[in-house]
């Protein structure tokens, strides 16, 4: 190994361990950070609470996390390619109400529902799109309007009222099924939720590291001049991804639904940053240019394996959120570290 | 200019000013001795105003606070010295490049100085500009200013200097009286010939003339910076483009490639009329693009093969999807073919520039670009990694590449091309055979009129 042999003779074992750290740190493809952390928590967490790793409790994390994933697949996207969504929580409360009140309460059937549901999330990408390159507003800004926007449309949509409303809804219509079953139900013991779930990180996974969509959102995330020369359609691509992401924070709006078995406009409120900081946590710069769908997973799992840890270990809630947010810093100070010393070793 | 001015430390040497011994490396030391600089890149905050740039980091005011009404009143003193009316309020943003010129003279000149450095300080200037910054240049030396101006053009050089000192790599060469030089001579002590002789003429195959046309362009412009330019290529040949800064070499290279399309005039490719208008549409018209900075060219996070193929995924693609099998093949066959040295897995942002470059070229050829612009492709990069870009460069005219070669370095020109251009304010001035002298071409490009 040439790293032993560049360790400093006056170094002694100090610096021989941190070499062994840094080069833990820097296996798995650069996600070994979040992972080892990961396991930690688990491990940690196992120990202090006895009620911790039980199929149970496992199974309660899936289920509780499933829709921050689904949006994270859609903000890992975007943000590789040096983007930012800020409105995915909100377009999840517009699709879930829209797709309810078509069905509940005007009694169309269930397809039509659900397509209009995803209609209402492509739409939001769509006009996030539009602002981003056609009115050059930047990322940040263009989706922290539509933030708040949507959520005004979503609450135009229900009358600020729970979906279905019981003095509107038509003669047996409540939730649909298909959206109630994929939300609520298990098979075999695990969480049809979580199958979503994987069923969207499998798709987004593919395009980032299988299509030349995703190629192209890595090289705009990159280096966008070089990928303009290059001859790639760097808005058409911006457009797509919006769009991609429109369409996830839909299905995570379904999800979310099906769960609670009704929508409401203001559902899934503070997701948005949930998702980004699994992003983050997921190792994804988040100035664009690299990042995985496997890191997000692992990223949103260790907010899901932290929040719930602390809700068993009966932290109180104004700690966690301090732990919550701390921890955050601390994983991607942990990776900025990691990438130093990954540079170091290259140079 | 960097090392008197203290943003560069030099390793050796001293410096004295009025005879006390300046120490090295701090701009601040240099101006409270009387320096002042105006660099070429401008150094100004378009979002502030005049006062506040002429004052930048050093506003009146007591315990934190600025007292702008002070400032403003103060900035006005430089201002009138260089006879710039202007209301100091006013935004640097809307200045034109001449004003912000001005503005960063009457910033050198907001503390006392006795010595100014100018570095080709009219190369964003137009003629009328550049006169009345002469003016404003000889009243200062008439108030006691000591001038240093740097610079390509040696019409103005000889127009407003007294002693002229010419620089080549980094080494004094000779300092001359400026009444005693003309231009021609000027120029060949710029020039060097014992380097002149060294590299072999590239001969032209006399062939390539009578192969058909395939970049045509007529009247092709994008005024004010590039005016109509008409300009013929053929398969194989190279043709140089020697320019001086501010010339409108990256320019024409730049509206060639779409990246500012034209406005006017047409372009031809084999015949026919083409309307280039991004970098796609020219890429899909069979041209390549080097640009002049190399950042623009590779994207540091992908590896080698993703950066080869990045102009041509529908070639190593299925519909939407990669084929990750032909990506490698592909990129691997260019990769060795114009010898980079490294596996094509290996992210680009850690070759080295030359390494780098050959990557981007290696892109050129797997779009399949029958004319390629290359923008200074040596720049910044070492003499070994040079040499290969210049062989690369001659093969891929020998393979029936057309190959537009613009550069600042008059001996890339000569002996790479089969045809010298010549470019100054914003148009082609002239063009030579390759056995023009280098004083000649070196005269076409100094074409300000002082």
């Amino acid at each position: 190994m040439s790293e032993a042999e560049t360790v400093q003779p006056g170094g002694g074992g100090l610096s021989r361990a941190r070499t062994l750290v840094a080069r833990l740190l820097t296996t798995a493809g650069g996600r070994g950070g979040a992972l080892i952390i990961l396991l930690a928590l688990v491990v940690a967490f196992s120990l202090a609470a006895d009620n911790f790793l039980t199929v149970d409790n496992l199974r309660n994390i899936l289920r509780q996390y499933s829709v921050p994933a689904i949006l994270a697949v859609g903000q890992t996207v975007v943000i590789v390619s040096a983007g930012i969504d800020l409105s995915v929580a909100s377009t999840a409360a517009l699709s879930g109400s829209v797709m309810g009140v078509m069905y509940a309460h005007e009694g169309y059937p269930e397809p039509v529902a659900l397509l209009m549901g995803l209609a209402a999330g492509f739409a939001v990408g769509a006009i996030n799109g539009f602002v981003i390159t056609k009115w050059r507003v930047p990322d940040f800004i263009a989706t922290l309007g539509a933030f708040t926007a949507v959520r005004g449309v979503a609450l135009l949509v229900t009358d600020g009222l729970p979906v279905p409303d019981y003095t509107k809804a038509q003669e047996g219509r409540t939730v649909p099924e298909t959206v109630t079953t994929l939300g609520a139900d298990s098979v075999f013991g695990i969480p049809l939720i979580a199958v979503v779930a994987g069923a969207c990180a499998l798709i987004g996974w593919f395009i980032l590291s299988r299509t030349t969509l995703g190629r192209s959102a890595y090289a705009i995330g990159g280096n966008r001049e070089a990928a303009r020369v290059s001859g790639i359609r760097v808005e058409r691509v911006k457009w797509s991804i919006y769009i991609f992401s429109g369409l996830m924070a839909a299905i995570a709006g379904f999800m979310l639904t099906g769960r609670q078995g009704s929508a409401n406009a203001l559902m899934g409120e503070g997701m948005e940053l949930q998702s980004i900081a699994a992003v983050v946590v997921g190792g994804t710069n988040l100035f664009g240019g690299e990042g995985t769908i496997g890191g997000t997973i692992i990223g949103v799992l260790i907010i899901g394996v932290l929040n719930n840890g602390l809700n068993i270990l009966g932290v109180a809630d104004f700690w966690q959120r301090v732990v919550n947010g701390s921890i955050i810093v601390a994983v991607v100070a942990l990776d900025q570290w990691r990438r130093r010393a990954a540079a170091a070793r290259e140079a | 200019m960097k090392v008197i001015a203290g943003s560069v430390t030099p390793d050796t040497g001293q410096m004295t000013v009025g005879g006390v011994e300046v120490p090295f490396g701090s701009p601040e030391e240099a101006r409270s001795r009387g320096i002042g600089i105006v660099y070429q890149e401008l150094s100004l905050v378009p979002q502030l105003s005049i006062a506040e740039n002429v004052f930048l980091g050093r506003w009146h005011g007591p315990r934190g606070l600025v007292d702008w009404s002070a400032v403003n009143e103060a900035a006005r003193e430089p201002l009138r010295r260089i006879g710039f009316d202007v209301d100091p309020r006013r935004h640097v943003r809307d200045l034109g490049m001449a004003e912000r010129q001005l503005v960063e003279i009457a910033k050198a000149l907001s503390s006392e100085i006795r010595i100014l450095l100018l570095d080709e300080p009219t190369s964003a200037l137009s003629d009328r500009e550049a006169h009345r910054l002469f003016e404003i240049i000889r009243d200062l030396t008439r108030s006691g200013v000591a001038v240093v101006y740097v610079s390509h053009r040696l019409p103005e050089v000889l127009g407003i200097a007294r002693r002229v000192t010419v620089l080549r790599d980094g080494e004094k060469i000779e300092t001359v009286s400026a009444a005693e030089v003309d231009e021609g001579k000027l120029a060949r002590t710029m020039v060097g010939h014992a380097l002149a002789s060294e590299l072999e003429q590239a001969a032209t195959p006399a062939e390539t003339e009578e192969r058909p046309v395939i970049l045509r362009t007529e009247g092709l412009a994008r005024p004010p910076r590039l005016k109509p330019v008409d300009l013929e290529l053929r398969p194989g040949e190279i043709v140089g483009v020697f320019g001086l800064v501010g010339a409108g070499r990256t320019r024409l290279a730049r509206t060639l490639f779409g990246l500012e399309p034209a406005t006017e005039g047409t372009l031809e490719i084999d015949g026919r009329e083409r309307t280039i208008r991004s970098p796609a549409t020219a890429i899909a018209a069979g041209l390549g693009y080097l640009g002049e900075d190399r950042a623009m060219g590779v994207v540091p996070r992908l590896p080698v093969a993703a950066n080869i193929t990045l102009a041509s995924l529908g070639r190593v693609s299925v519909g939407p999807v990669l084929n990750f099998g032909r990506e490698n093949g592909v990129a691997a066959r260019y990769a060795k073919e114009l010898g980079i040295r490294t596996t094509i897995d290996r992210l680009a942002g850690t070759l080295s520039g030359g390494n780098q470059q050959k990557a981007v070229l290696a892109r050129w050829l797997c779009s399949n670009a029958r004319v390629l612009i290359l923008d200074d492709p040596t720049r910044g990069i070492d003499v070994g990694a040079k040499d290969e870009v210049f062989r690369l460069v001659r093969r891929l005219a020998e393979e029936g590449v057309a190959v537009l070669y613009l550069t600042s370095e008059i001996r890339e020109a000569r002996s790479l091309a089969g045809r010298v251009l010549v470019m100054a304010d914003g148009r082609i001035a002239a063009s030579f055979a390759p056995d023009a002298t280098e004083e000649e071409i070196m005269t076409a490009a100094g074409g300000v009129v002082v």
